[in-house]
């Protein structure tokens, strides 16, 4: 019975011989290896080689605490703020018709094909004080570059298109009679919004919030240029990183870096999750 | 409460989806809107439903104008093809809908809301299924759940796109006894698209052929089939064989043979016969019998339907009873005599 069924296996037309699968799945793993897992491990290596107490001290001094919290405020705010904009775009891209939907879809993307950095300089040319807006700002003492508004900005800008560019496709996917539906039984148009549009792209949405947080948090480019590196009041994580690694601390440099890995680490384990409540949907 | 559409005329950016159609419905009447795909039968049910607007024309139901009455406001029930069930939502929760997005002063409390749900469900034969969602269900039972959830917000008027287009022949044959019984048990005005003429003839009151975003004929099944008005609802009420023909001087018409010069004066004209109506005989039965080989026969179902070529090779199709198929002792490649009992000349 077992032999009939390997037969049947190694006959297949798509099934190559042993020495290719070999070979091919050798190089996989050896290019996975060195490329992703090793780098990974050795965040953890060096954040550990002076023992846990280093470790610690690393991520509990002053600054390293303000960066965390500057990254999470920056987060609580980015991603909620994206959160409606991109399920409000999605809901009017994928369930309507109109003019100029086209470009707007493109619009959404933008972030994703310019440089971070160039878009962190966008907004230095837009609020810098050589700027009519900057010079409004500066004299009604209004503070956007070089403080938390601009690195918040930045982040919106960074991560606008996450949580747009995944319900979109599902939404479309599902089409518009379910609505249809429950406007013809007598539901509002905020009732079938709530009831069925909503329910039905749940996990897509979360799937969408997850991986905009996980940007929002990691952001260089831009929230680099904008942020004007003032330890302890401009630093996010990222940044924080660079200035210990640029001042050759390494081990701290490494131990903070591990909470941005531990985060991204989670938010696979996540993602795997909801893909699969995802395929259900 | 009739539905009447006035002078509807709708164009999707470079196509007439409906060109001028006016259509009436009487109280408690169920009519079936037939055509091909494209005829516009589905947008003019959309537009009745509120879904699409018309660039042209009245919809009135109930006597009331209705062309700017909001869709929620119309109390209109709609069946899809697809059913579009709330994928998560149970069955009991998808039938309850319409009652629980009423405002406050309307809505029925929770029992009265669970006791109608469960008449429903009872009614459309899924009593203990509740608690399923669409997705676990047969195709048959979702568009039975897709009737009840329209059925709970007593509908004045029933409109069915496609109703069991999505549905194997034998569940769809089932459905089809069942929507009718349930038309007759509840005198709703219904209109169904279909583009199955089967389905239009045997369940409509009336039916109303489509082509093109025009109406081609409006009558009952009995008249659209033996009466067809046209060419078109001719084709499309079933097979057909087309022949070549001329009208003698004496007002008769007749079947040119092969090769025959029309004589001079004449007009030709097309002349259709359905495959019931060809006589077969191994003799020809006068002289203008036409001579056919049998190429292909099949004997499954009521009658014995044959695939005949006649001798410029053009496909011929008649049908015969089992009786006179085995009299005749027809065989493949057998060449046999043709000859119509009766002809339909179009205009």
């Amino acid at each position: 019975m077992t032999d009939y069924a390997l037969n049947i296996r190694t006959n297949h037309p798509l099934v190559e011989s042993r020495t290719v699968r070999l070979t091919l799945i050798g190089a996989a793993l050896f290019y996975i290896g060195i490329m992703i897992f090793l780098p990974l491990v050795i965040v953890f290596i060096e954040a550990l080689r002076q023992g846990a107490h280093a470790y610690i001290d690393a991520i509990t001094e002053p600054d390293a605490l303000a960066a965390i919290k500057l990254t999470l405020l920056t987060a609580s705010i980015a991603v909620p703020l994206n959160l409606v904009f991109g399920l409000a775009a999605s809901w009017a891209i994928a369930k309507h018709d109109f003019r100029g939907k086209h470009l707007l879809i493109t619009f959404i993307d933008l972030p994703f094909s310019v440089s971070p950095v160039i878009s962190g300089l966008i907004y230095v040319l837009l609020f810098g004080s050589q700027a009519a807006l900057g010079q409004w700002l500066d004299s009604h003492n209004i503070q956007i570059l070089f403080a938390v508004p601009g690195i918040v900005i930045a982040t919106i800008f960074v991560t606008f298109p996450f949580v747009a560019r995944e319900m979109i496709p599902l939404m479309q996917e599902q089409g518009v009679e379910e609505e249809e539906a429950a406007i013809l039984l007598g539901a509002t148009g905020w009732q079938t919004f709530w009831r069925v549009t909503l329910p039905n792209v749940k996990w897509g949405l979360l799937y969408g919030v997850l991986l905009c947080n996980a940007r929002a948090m990691g952001e260089f480019g831009a929230v680099s240029v904008v942020s004007g590196h003032i330890r302890g009041m401009t630093n996010t994580i990222p940044l924080h990183v660079e200035i210990l690694y640029n001042e050759y601390n390494f081990v701290a440099a490494f131990a903070v870096a591990s909470l941005l890995t531990v985060l991204a680490l989670v938010t696979l384990l996540i993602k795997e999750g909801l893909e699969r409540r995802l395929e259900k949907e | 409460m009739g539905i009447r559409a006035d002078n509807i005329y709708k164009i999707f950016r470079d196509f007439m989806a409906l060109d001028g159609v006016s259509l009436n419905v009487g109280t408690g009447e169920l009519v079936a809107l037939l055509g091909p795909s494209g005829s516009g039968k589905t947008t003019l049910l959309r537009i009745i439903a509120g879904l699409e607007f018309a660039d042209l024309g009245e919809i009135y139901i109930d006597r009331e104008e209705a062309s700017h009455t909001p869709v929620k406001e119309r109390r209109v029930g709609f069946v899809f093809q697809h059913y579009a069930l709330f994928r998560h939502m149970t069955v009991f929760e998808n039938i309850a809908f319409g009652l629980r997005v009423r405002p406050k002063e309307s809505r029925p409390s929770e029992g009265e809301i669970r006791k109608k749900v469960m008449r429903l469900i009872d009614l459309i034969h899924l009593s203990g299924l509740h608690n399923r969602y669409p997705a676990q269900l047969s195709g048959g039972q979702r568009q039975r759940v897709a009737l009840a959830r329209t059925l709970a917000v007593d509908p004045k008027v029933l409109l069915l796109d496609e109703p069991f287009g999505a549905l194997d022949a034998k569940v769809r044959k089932e459905l089809r006894r069942w929507l009718r019984k349930i038309h007759d048990e509840l005198n709703i005005t219904t209109i169904f698209v279909t583009h199955d003429q089967e389905e239009a003839l045997e369940l409509a009151d009336r039916v109303v052929v489509m082509n093109n975003g025009k109406i081609e004929q409006v009558g009952s099944p009995e008249d659209v089939y033996h009466n067809p008005a046209n060419a078109f609802v001719y084709d499309f009420l079933g097979n057909y064989n087309a022949f070549d023909g001329v009208i003698e001087e004496n007002g008769e018409c007749r079947v040119l043979k092969n090769g025959e010069r029309l004589p001079a004066g004449r007009e030709r004209v097309r002349l259709f016969a359905r495959p019931h109506d060809m006589e077969i005989s191994p003799q020809p039965q006068d002289k203008n019998a036409i001579p056919a080989r049998i190429i292909h026969i099949n004997p499954a179902g009521p009658m014995v339907s044959i695939e005949l070529e006649n001798e410029q090779g053009k496909l011929l199709q008649a049908a015969v009873t089992k009786e006179r198929f085995m009299e005749l002792g027809l065989e493949k490649r057998q060449t046999v005599y043709l000859k119509a009992r009766d002809m339909r000349l179009f205009n």
